[in-house]
C-alpha cells in the first residue's frame, strides 16, 4: 500500500516536472519561444486567480468531474487493476471534457468537443484492439500481473506494435506533433475560427492538472511493458516523451483531419498489426 | 516583498495574448512574431487561439463595423484580469487609413485600451515589454480597485 501511495503522488509530480524540463531546454534553442523554466507552475497559479464574466456552471461540474476520474483512474493503474477498467474511468474523464465543451451552445465549443469525439474514437479502438492482444499473449489484463510478466517473459518482444500504438496514444494525448487534433487552443489565431471552450480560470486549471495526470497514467502504462525495474521503466518512457515533446517544436501543425487519418493509421493500424499475427498468422 | 506581490510577479511570468489582425499590413504580427522567436530578454509570453485562455488581448490594423461586432465578443470573452494591447499606427490612430465617414474605427473608439504601442512597424522587443508592463498595470489597477472597496 505504501508504495501505490508513492507512485500515486509521484506520478502527480513527475509530469508537471517534465513540462518544465520542456520548457528548460526549449529556452536554450533558437527559434524556439522564450519562457520561464517554471512557466507551467506560474501558469496554473495564473488560472486559479483568473475570473470568467459569465460562469457557466456546466463547465465547472464537468471539470471537477473529470479530475475526480482522472485520479481514480490513476490510482486503479498503481495499484494494478484491469487495463480495461483503467480505460473505461479515462474514457469517463474524456466523456465529461468533451461534455462540458459541448455545454459552451456555441459554434467554436460544438467544433471542439466534435475533434475531441473523434480523438476518443481512435483512443477507444486502439485500447480494445491492445486488450485483446495482451490477453491472448499473457492470459491477463491487470497491470500488476502484467508488469511482473514483462520482467521474467520479455513480454515487450510480442507486443511490440501493440507498444507502439499505446506510445502513439500517449502522443495523441500530449497533442504532439501530427496527432495534434487542435483542442488544445494553441494555434494562431484568426479572427473568426477561434476555438474556445467554457473552460477558464479554475475550470480550466482543473482541466489541465487533469491532462497531466492523463499523461502520467498513459506513461505508467506504457512503463509496464519494458522489462526493467518499475522506476527505470517509468524514466525510460518519460525520456522518450520529452524527446517526442522537444521533437513538436520543429514540425509543423497540421490540419485536424490530416491528424486524425495519421492517429488511425498509426495507433489504430499498427495495434490491428500486432492483433492479427497473434490471431491470424499463428 | 509581500506575498500578493509575489503572487502578481507570478502572474506576469505567464502570460497569454490573442492577438487580432484587424486590417492593415500584417506588419505588426509578423513583428511579434519574430520577437517571440527571438533570444531577448523578455519571457513568459505565449500566444493562444482561444480568448477563454487569453490574458492579454493585441490588435493591430484599422476596425471596421463589420469586425468591431466580432472584436467586441471576443473582448467578452476574455476572463478578467484582462489587458488590451493597441500594436501599430493603425490601431493607434487610424495611420494614412482614418478619413471622417469612411467607417473606420482606432481600438481607443471600440474597446478600453491599456497600452498602445506606436510606430509603423513597432519594435518587437517593444511590443514583448509593452504586452508585459501593460499586465502589470491590469493588476496594479485591479489590486487598488479592491482596497478602495475596503
Amino acid at each position: 500500500m505504501f508504495e501505490v501511495i508513492i507512485w500515486f503522488f509521484a506520478i502527480i509530480l513527475i509530469v508537471p516536472v517534465e513540462y518544465i524540463v520542456e520548457n528548460y531546454f526549449k529556452t536554450m534553442m533558437r527559434g524556439q519561444g522564450r519562457s520561464y523554466i517554471l512557466q507551467p507552475i506560474y501558469r496554473i497559479i495564473k488560472l486559479f486567480e483568473k475570473k470568467d464574466g459569465t460562469i457557466n456552471y456546466f463547465a465547472c461540474f464537468f471539470s471537477i468531474g473529470a479530475f475526480v476520474f482522472s485520479l481514480i483512474a490513476l490510482y486503479m493503474t498503481v495499484a494494478g487493476f484491469n487495463f480495461l477498467f483503467v480505460v473505461s474511468v479515462l474514457s469517463m474523464m474524456e466523456l465529461f471534457i468533451i461534455i462540458g465543451a459541448y455545454s459552451a451552445n456555441t459554434f467554436s465549443g460544438k467544433i471542439c468537443a466534435q475533434r475531441a469525439v473523434s480523438r476518443f474514437v481512435v483512443l477507444l479502438f486502439t485500447s480494445m484492439v491492445a486488450a485483446t492482444t495482451i490477453y491472448k499473449t499473457t492470459g491477463a489484463l491487470n497491470l500488476g500481473v502484467l508488469s511482473g510478466y514483462s520482467k521474467s517473459n520479455g513480454v515487450f518482444i510480442s507486443l511490440v506494435f501493440t507498444f507502439i500504438s499505446l506510445f502513439v496514444i500517449l502522443l495523441i494525448k500530449g497533442n504532439i506533433g501530427y496527432f495534434n487534433f487542435g483542442i488544445s487552443g494553441d494555434e494562431l489565431s484568426v479572427l473568426d475560427a477561434a476555438l474556445f471552450t467554457p473552460y477558464s480560470g479554475w475550470s480550466l486549471a482543473l482541466v489541465q492538472m487533469t491532462h497531466w495526470i492523463e499523461i502520467g497514467i498513459w506513461i505508467k502504462i506504457l512503463s509496464i511493458f519494458l522489462p526493467l525495474n518499475e522506476w527505470v521503466s517509468f524514466l525510460v518512457i518519460m525520456i522518450l516523451y520529452l524527446l517526442f515533446l522537444l521533437w513538436d517544436g520543429f514540425v509543423a501543425k497540421v490540419n485536424w483531419k490530416q491528424s486524425a487519418k495519421y492517429s488511425w493509421i498509426w495507433a489504430g493500424g499498427v495495434s490491428l498489426l500486432n492483433f492479427i499475427s497473434l490471431y491470424v498468422l499463428r | 516583498m509581500s506575498f500578493a506581490d509575489l503572487l502578481n510577479k507570478i502572474r506576469t511570468r505567464s502570460i497569454s495574448v490573442f492577438v487580432i489582425q484587424a486590417g492593415g499590413c500584417r506588419g505588426c504580427v509578423d513583428a511579434l512574431s519574430m520577437a517571440l522567436s527571438e533570444q531577448n530578454t523578455i519571457k513568459g509570453i505565449t500566444l493562444t487561439g482561444n480568448p477563454k485562455h487569453a490574458d492579454c488581448l493585441l490588435i493591430s490594423g484599422c476596425i471596421n463595423e463589420k469586425s468591431k461586432e466580432e472584436i467586441m465578443q471576443i473582448y467578452e470573452k476574455i476572463p478578467s484580469p484582462k489587458a488590451v494591447v493597441a500594436a501599430g499606427a493603425c490601431a493607434c490612430s487610424g495611420s494614412l487609413f482614418r478619413r471622417q465617414g469612411n467607417q473606420l474605427y482606432i481600438v481607443e473608439d471600440v474597446l478600453p485600451v491599456t497600452s498602445w504601442i506606436r510606430g509603423c512597424t513597432p519594435d518587437g522587443t517593444e511590443m514583448l515589454e509593452t504586452i508585459v508592463r501593460a499586465m502589470e498595470n491590469v493588476k496594479n489597477k485591479q489590486a487598488k480597485g479592491e482596497r478602495d472597496k475596503n
